[in-house]
């Protein structure tokens, strides 16, 4: 309290209130400056750790895996088998799988599931298959999924996969020593029927196999005997990742059969070295990846986030590389022998990382400041924008009840239209919307010039500068809140916004300049001028409506909220500086004189004059 | 008084094929002690009946005394019915319930305990943390096998049955010792030979049951009859290939069974179906022969064969002394089924051994009458559902008795309860909730609910329902519950494994209300949530910490003297030496000068 | 300039608000939560009893005259010489012992109870020398006076002699030893867990590592065990009722008795075959003590009936039957039987040569006559000593129990006393007090039963005392396990309380300042 008092006092000693004042926009522009380095800063030695299995009991790959020799006979045979199963209907595959499962002893089940957004050829009902091996002597209450979808995320048949599942059922069933129970699945596709049966599992399906406790998805589309590398995807929805033991596990097993491992999709030429950009390119990608989890080409253990379910998915890469598709089985084999050895849930290592290489990482406590400055920046500008005007407080307060008004309806306005948009996903032409969306940017981000130049709509400006520096602290508000929960999201949408942090509030008196700075940056902050971006900055996406598609339909399939925080949060903030940057305020009759400076403050300013 | 001789000893063991190479043999002892006396100042005379028993049940007065250890799933769909229509098996874990006597409840609990106590050391289980949030008086589940009317027998108090279940328990080798130890051959001898830990816990399912009951003879006489059965069920090829090596070594080229209309070269190979002619042996299945006869009980002991066909089944039995090897005939006897082989020479060793050529070709799997699953659902770290699926296959309509303990953390909401009905043929589905009136016009399927919500850290919740199943149809029955917190220290060592729950207990009813089959559902895992249990002194420190801040901060507030700047500098000053100084000197000047004011 | 009083003023309330809440209300209610549960013990009544601390025993001797030569003045001479012999009890010991002779006439019927420990004496004369002949049935003694001593007038002399150096001197050294013994315990400071029941037992007798501490619940129990599995009965029904009813009978006022018996079989020995010693005399085999060591075969035979309340002792009592291929003999030891201290005696019975499966009471016979000689050793009754007679034994050995009963349990609970004192954060739980008490309460009844010599009584009282005060000293929950131990507790609590307390002592100090001063301004205003 007394340090607390002697600060003040400093304060007025030294008349540092007015300085900071003054200085308050140069000193928020800095603060998310230094948000932004602090993440460029993580993948420099030294500021990032490396990985390490902190449950004992995972034990990866201590055990000797037998899954080899003649096994991969057993594995071409089922292979040959499922190569013709491509051109039946799903039904009629499932339904040869069952055989196939029965005959080792497996509880077999189909699970019907409808398509919400039927957009593709086989109608608006699919059928999962999953087969429960109940473990002999184990008590029945915890099970492994080992996932493998008939069609692997870049749309290929998934051959590899579904045939390895086929011959480590076989496999696995003539092992004795599972504890948990093994489950495997062979849904439609990975995204929404992999999505539906996880749901399933939980609500409806009649064949249960005990709370499950990790999953794998494993893609191999290539009917070789041969791949370069593997790739581990483990981002789940909402910001949610797998326990970073499990990720360590699967590294670890692979790298310990000779693997390379690839994240975030490092192209093969990249995996040997681990430079400082290396590092950073996974650490970006990561957080792009996480944050737009959902709306992107889903990669399988996605689905199985939100049940406390670690997930992850596991690609065979390249088809003529030195190692063989039996390896690749091993390591699922490994990991799954890792898993069984578990006596309690994963809960030893972190939840929430990023990984920069397959052996780096950098926990919470390390990255999430970033956000956290980032946000403050943003306060301060709110700030800035309400002290460093020629009005008075309670000039500046006279139009609080107007501003509330006008921020609400924006608000509501933009949630009507985002929710209307969200129930009405299976009507909508999504062309015609994301141009609509795209075109709608591009008008409004022009509204200053436009505005200026014509229309000429005007406010009072202290209601104007109260506007924006609400519409900062609202943007400050959805990073700092968010950030908690889903870091990768939170960040990125500071980032965008940041071209927000130089709309100002036109003046007759400024520089002719400022109008088309305002529309620039509005542009340049424009949630859907960010689907743009995507789909240039990424390959991974055919069309620019597909994206629109996935961001509305990613809610009612995947229970992935982006598209909430996007039409809460991101889209209000911004048509409200739309509105502050465009709108011209009222050219004022007299200057109020300056506010008075507290009485304490006034009496040492003379005392000093005196001196 | 005149001694008694009463006490009998009988022992069988039953052998069962089962689908897709699966055996199940059940181990049978039935014990009689003889006429036992309560007051002490009598004598007691133990021979066949383990002495060690007798007193713990006099003390303790049990009427009744039944324990379950299962281990394993046991899979319906293959195995079909589980022996003794499910009647000598428990759930997941161990089980145990007892009718005991007493004037008042309390009584009959401190008895209860000490029976539990004394168990536990006595079956190295640890039935010794039984107590009052898991116990149970289950009312119509359990009902009592005793011919003795018990209130009649010891006049003026009445019998209670209490009931309490370890799903967590590991059942293991120290836990087969001490059922062995029951038995006056102790393993030595007779079939109990056969029964080596090791074997007998590798199998796929394994279920030990004790039942002792007071049962009063003819001539009025109390006598103990004590039922301890064995089953387990055993996988012949996993066995076999086992025996030839531990490790599950990949199947050499050669020797892989591939199917011919299949690709099928010195790459590819698609597996076929499980070989279905095999050749084993007792000693393939437990690792060991019979050691020989029994001369203490007046029948043989006997090993019997369910009825085979004979075209594709070949049984013999061999006795077997050093090295020579006699045949054993068959015998067929009335009340056991099958044919069987009596061991009636304790010198000799015996063995039995199967061969068949199509071991599919087996009697008709008589149809089970009802199959429950039972599965939690949510996700969420504060509350969750149950969800019990009943399905009843025959085209009579079932009806049974569904008993459910849940722990005190697990808050169920009754209110919640919801009931699916859908019926396989013509896939009719109605829904129907447990308290909207029409409910019960509607529909009959439960006839009867009985509750007793649980109370916070010393009882469990108890539901039993009484259900109508209808003919070939689906019933979902559902329901909520919260999860509430426990204190730090009743946390288990290991409570992120997560919290198990007993398994439910279905007793399946004929026409007449007689008990006709019993299954249990097996075991759930209920996640609650968990503290990071390196805390506490952190969590103490730093509250604390933040308690003084605010408090140090109110404190100044409310304490300290407001002053403007100005009275601050003065007041400074004044302190400040140099002023101090300045004051001291002029006065020394006015001293000085001798000028007065 | 300075601060006006009023405001001042305020500012000391709101100082002594919060004094008042955080010292008056808080730091007890912190104390309170966080400490362990401490019962009080009733201390003081213990050492009161300590000190009045009393055993008297007076044993009525009614003594009748054959023959009418001797007067009334010889039972009062007789007790004179009695009570100076017997001086050295009375002297302010622990123990004061009486023998109180009587005549039977004096003597009404409804004295003599059941169960008080007198004996009657009859006196006569003999032509030949002085006799004693002690019947060993009843407690009836005659004694034969001589001439001589008549004449010499020593026959006071003689009776006293009898009573103190014959048929109660085992007695009185006993009583004399545990006494030193228990003062010896008091000076020593040890408060480890000795002087339990489980050693109590008769404290000071010779044969103390054999017999079994006593209990007022035995239970025996006979087992037929045999090594093979060979059917075999045994009529002990009968003779059980022939040879050991009537003992238990005599037995009864000692402490009660229930008897079981147990067949077993298929209880082969752990000793290696090849070892053994072939018999010279007979075919088979000798036991040397180092197989005897090992006969018995605990975690495989079914031995361990204890009767589920805690304080019943069993005694075992085992017949093995070896194979029949491999007679078994113990290394010279004709009645082929040997005894485990504390535990039971075993007795081995071959069966070639007696080929039969089942034993009748003739067969029994021998052996249950060695059992019931050896259940008295294992009880620590003496029946070597000099007086043949049971009863009387039984209740020598009944007093010595209730002495070190008592004496037991004043040690184990002045040691939990000690106990809790010197270990300052031990919890005493509820369940401690009330053992506490019942066994402070069961002390004081027996030792009213003693007064009025009701020595049946007394026993069972005293080994519920012994009893209480085991449970009062082993009780479990006083060593529950706390989170931090109690010495921590503050310095977990520090950041709480220490900023607390120097924020507000720092106040005060300057709240005084300030006084003073405003004192000063309001007398300097005075002036002025």
């Amino acid at each position: 309290m007394a340090l607390i008092e002697k600060i003040r006092r400093a304060f007025e000693r030294y008349d540092l209130v007015p300085k900071l004042k003054k200085s308050l926009s140069s000193i928020s522009i800095l603060l998310t400056i230094v948000g932004i380095v602090w993440i460029l800063v993580l993948p420099i030695k030294g500021q990032f750790r490396n990985t390490y299995i902190s449950e004992n009991a995972l034990m990866p790959s201590q055990a000797y895996s037998f899954f080899r020799e003649s096994e991969w006979n057993i594995l071409r045979g089922y292979r040959s088998e499922v190569v013709k199963l491509e051109s039946l209907p799903i039904t009629a595959r499932n339904d040869v799988l069952e055989i196939w499962l029965k005959s080792l002893g497996y509880k077999t089940s189909k699970h019907q599931y409808h398509e919400l957004h039927s957009n593709k050829s086989s109608g608006d009902t699919g059928e999962n298959f999953y087969a429960i091996m109940h473990a002999p002597r184990g008590d029945d209450t915890e099970a492994m999924v080992l996932a493998a979808p008939w069609v692997t995320s870049d749309g290929e048949f998934n051959t590899g996969g579904i045939s390895l599942a086929v011959s480590m059922a076989n496999y696995f069933s003539r092992l004795s020593i599972w504890s948990k129970n093994i489950i495997i699945l062979i849904p439609e596709d990975n995204k929404y029927a992999l999505r539906s049966w996880v749901e399933a599992y939980h609500n409806s399906l009649d064949k249960t196999a005990g709370s499950i406790e990790s999953a794998i998805v494993m893609e191999y589309p290539s009917d070789g005997d041969h791949l370069e590398y593997i790739e581990v995807e483990y981002e789940g929805l909402n910001g949610q990742l797998p326990n970073l033991d499990f990720v360590n596990c699967a590294v670890f097993i692979g790298e310990h059969e000779g693997f390379k491992i690839s994240l975030q999709n490092t192209p093969v030429s990249k995996l040997t070295s681990n430079t400082y950009f290396d590092r950073l390119a996974i650490l970006l990608k990561g957080i792009k990846n996480l944050a737009i989890s959902g709306v992107r080409k889903s990669n399988g253990c996605e689905s199985f986030s939100g049940w406390n379910i670690q997930s992850i998915t596991i690609r065979a890469k390249g088809v003529n590389g030195s190692h063989d598709i039996t390896k690749y089985g091993r390591v699922v084999e490994a990991l799954f022998r890792s898993v069984n050895n578990l006596l309690e849930k994963f809960h030893q290592s972190f939840f929430f990382y990023l990984m920069l290489q397959p052996r780096n990482f950098v926990s919470i406590g390390t990255y999430l400041p970033s956000v956290g400055i980032i946000a403050v920046g943003f306060a301060f500008m709110s700030l800035n924008s309400f002290f460093n005007n020629s009005f008075t407080y309670s000039q500046m307060i006279g139009g609080l009840e107007k501003m509330c008004i006008t921020f609400l309806v924006v608000i509501i306005s933009s949630i009507i239209f985002g929710i209307s948009l969200l129930v009405s996903t299976n009507h909508i032409n999504y062309n015609l919307l994301t141009q609509f969306l795209i075109s709608s940017c591009v008008l409004m981000s022009l509204m200053p010039i436009i505005n200026l130049q014509t229309i000429k709509i005007t406010a009072k400006p202290t209601f104007l500068y109260l506007f924006q520096s609400a519409s900062y602290l609202y943007i400050t508000m959805l990073a700092a809140s968010l950030s908690v929960v889903h870091f990768a999201l939170a960040f990125s949408i500071a980032v965008l916004c940041l071209p927000l942090l130089f709309v100002k509030v036109q003046q007759t008196t400024m520089i002719k300049l400022q109008p088309f700075i305002n529309s620039i940056a509005l542009l340049l902050s424009c949630p859907w001028f960010s689907i743009v971006l995507l789909y240039y900055s990424l390959k991974d996406f055919d069309s620019m409506s597909s994206i629109t598609r996935n961001l509305l339909t990613s809610w009612s399939e995947l229970q992935s909220w982006t598209w909430f925080v996007i039409i809460f949060g991101w889209l209000p903030a911004w048509l409200c500086f739309v509105i502050t940057g465009s709108i011209l305020p009222l050219p004022q009759v007299e200057h109020a004189e300056r506010k008075k400076l507290p009485v304490i403050t006034s009496s040492s300013s003379i005392k000093k004059k005196e001196k | 008084m005149a001694l008694v001789e009463c006490s009998t000893y009988d022992e069988y063991l039953e052998l069962k094929p089962l689908l897709r190479n699966n055996i199940l043999s059940s181990f049978n002892f039935k014990l009689t002690s003889n006429g036992i006396i309560s007051n002490r100042t009598d004598i007691n005379h133990y021979d066949i009946f383990p002495s060690s028993l007798g007193p713990l049940l006099e003390t303790t007065n049990t009427q009744e005394l039944h324990l379950r250890f299962t281990q394993g799933f046991w899979d319906h769909e293959i195995w079909g019915r589980l022996p003794f229509d499910g009647f000598k098996s428990g759930g997941t874990g161990v089980e145990v319930w007892a009718n005991m006597n007493g004037d008042t409840k309390d009584e009959v609990y401190q008895n209860w305990i000490i029976l539990a106590n004394s168990l536990s050391a006595f079956f190295c289980a640890s039935l010794n943390f039984i107590d009052s949030s898991t116990t149970t008086f289950p009312r119509s589940c359990f009902s009592s096998n005793s011919t003795i009317d018990i209130n009649n027998n010891n006049n003026n108090n009445t019998s209670y049955l209490l009931r309490s279940a370890l799903p967590r328990e590991p059942v293991c080798t120290e836990n087969l010792t001490p059922f062995l130890k029951l038995l006056p051959t102790r393993g030595k001898a007779g079939i109990s030979s056969l029964l080596d830990g090791h074997k007998v816990f590798d199998a796929e399912w394994n279920s030990m049951s004790i039942d002792i009951i007071k049962r009063m003879k003819e001539d009025q006489t109390l006598i103990y009859e004590m039922d301890i059965k064995i089953n387990l069920v055993v996988n012949i090829p996993k066995k076999l290939s086992k025996n030839i090596n531990q490790i599950p070594k990949p199947i050499p080229g050669e020797e892989l069974r591939c199917d011919p209309t299949k690709k099928s070269d010195i790459y590819h190979c698609f597996p076929l179906d499980e070989p279905v002619n095999y050749e084993w042996d007792l000693e393939t299945l437990f690792g060991k022969d019979i050691n020989g006869g029994i001369y203490i009980s007046e029948r043989q002991s006997r090993v019997c064969m369910a009825n085979v066909d004979e075209n594709y089944w070949k049984i013999s039995g061999i006795k077997k002394k050093n090295d020579d090897l006699t045949f054993l005939e068959p015998k067929v006897l009335t009340d056991s089924y099958g044919t069987c082989f009596e061991l009636e020479d304790a010198a000799y060793n015996y063995d039995i051994k199967f061969e068949t050529s199509d071991s599919t070709k087996l009697p008709p799997m008589e149809p089970i009458p009802i199959t429950v699953s039972r599965s939690l659902t949510g996700y969420s770290q504060d509350s969750g559902g149950f969800r019990t699926i009943f399905q009843n296959p025959s085209s009579t309509e079932t009806e049974l008795i569904y008993f459910e303990t849940m722990p005190w953390y697990m808050r169920v909401y009754l209110h919640t309860m919801e009931l699916t009905i859908v019926n396989n043929i013509n896939k009719t589905k109605n829904v129907y909730h447990i308290i909207n009136s029409e409910f019960d016009e509607k529909n009959k399927v439960i006839k009867n609910v009985y509750y007793k919500p649980e109370k916070d850290r010393s009882k469990p919740s108890h539901l039993e329902l009484t259900l109508m199943i209808p003919a070939d149809s689906t019933v979902t029955i559902t329901y909520q519950f919260d999860k509430s917190l426990l204190l730090y220290a009743e946390y288990p060592p290991d409570a992120n494994h997560g919290f198990d729950i007993d398994p439910a207990v279905v007793t399946v009813l004929d026409e007449s209300r007689k008990e006709v089959y019993q299954l249990r559902t097996t075991s759930l895992l209920l996640t609650l949530p968990t503290p990071d249990f390196s805390m506490p002194y952190n969590v103490i420190i730093l509250t604390s910490t933040i308690m003084t801040l605010i408090f140090g901060a109110l404190f100044n507030m409310l304490i300290k003297r407001v002053l403007s700047v100005e009275e601050y500098d003065e007041i400074v000053g004044q302190s400040s030496i140099i002023s101090k100084l300045k004051t001291r000197i002029q006065l020394f000047k006015k001293k000085l000068t001798g000028k007065t004011d | 300039m300075p601060e006006s009083y009023p405001e001042f003023l305020k500012r000391i309330k709101v100082f002594s608000i919060f004094f008042f809440y955080s010292i008056l209300i808080g730091i007890p209610i912190w104390l309170n939560t966080t400490s362990i549960e401490k019962r009080e013990l009733p201390v003081n009544k213990l050492q009161e009893l300590e000190e009045a601390f009393k055993i008297d025993f007076d044993i009525p001797i009614i003594l009748s005259f054959m023959g009418t030569d001797f007067d009334e003045s010889l039972i009062n001479e007789t007790q004179v010489l009695i009570d100076e012999e017997l001086g050295k009890f009375n002297n302010g010991g622990l123990i004061s012992y009486h023998l109180q002779l009587k005549t039977a006439d004096a003597t009404l019927e409804e004295d003599l109870q059941t169960d008080e420990h007198h004996c009657e004496l009859y006196l006569e004369k003999s032509e030949d020398e002085d006799r004693v002949f002690v019947s060993p049935f009843t407690k009836k003694m005659n004694l034969y006076v001589s001439e001589a001593t008549r004449v010499n007038g020593n026959t006071s002399k003689f009776i006293s002699n009898f009573l103190i150096h014959d048929l109660f001197k085992d007695e009185i050294d006993t009583l004399l030893k545990s006494e030193k013994n228990f003062e010896a315990n008091k000076e020593e400071e040890n408060f480890t867990r000795s002087g339990s029941a489980s050693e109590s037992g008769s404290g000071t007798e010779i044969d103390d590592l054999l017999t079994i501490s006593y209990s007022p619940h035995y239970k025996l129990v006979f087992n037929l065990i045999n090594e093979d599995g060979v059917k075999i009965g045994w009529d002990i029904e009968h003779s059980v009722e022939k040879y050991f009813k009537n003992l238990v009978a005599q037995l009864d006022r000692y402490a009660d008795f229930s008897i079981d018996t147990n067949i077993q079989y298929y209880c082969d020995l752990n000793i290696d075959e090849s070892g053994l010693t072939p018999s010279d005399n007979e075919a088979g085999f000798l036991l040397t003590n180092k197989e005897l060591s090992t006969f018995i075969n605990y975690n495989d035979w079914n031995l361990n009936n204890n009767g589920f309340n805690d304080y019943s002792q069993v005694i075992n009592f085992i017949v093995y039957i070896p194979r029949g291929d491999r007679p078994l003999f113990i290394e010279n030891s004709k009645s082929n039987s040997f005894i485990i201290p504390k535990w039971g005696s075993i007795q081995l019975l071959n069966l070639n040569k007696l080929k039969k499966d089942f034993l009748d009471e003739v067969d029994l016979l021998p052996i249950l006559e060695n059992f019931s000689s050896e259940l008295f050793s294992l009880l620590g009754i003496p029946v070597k000593s000099a007086s043949k007679n049971l009863s009387i034994n039984i209740e020598f050995k009944m007093r010595s129990i209730i002495v070190s009963n008592l004496l037991n349990t004043f040690k184990n609970l002045s040691n939990l006393v000690k106990l809790t004192k010197n270990l300052k954060n031990i919890s005493i739980p509820m369940e401690t007090l009330v053992n506490f008490e019942k066994s402070l309460k069961y002390y004081e009844t027996t030792i009213e039963f003693l007064n009025d010599s009701k020595f049946n009584k007394a026993l069972k009282a005293s080994s519920l005392a012994l009893y209480n005060s085991d449970q009062a000293f082993f009780d479990k929950n006083m060593i529950q396990q706390v989170y931090f131990p109690d010495e921590h507790k503050l310095a977990v609590y520090t950041p709480l309380i220490g900023p607390i307390l120097t924020t507000m002592a720092l106040s005060l100090i300057k709240c005084l300042k300030d006084f003073r001063k405003i004192k000063q301004d309001i007398h300097d205003k005075k002036k002025k």
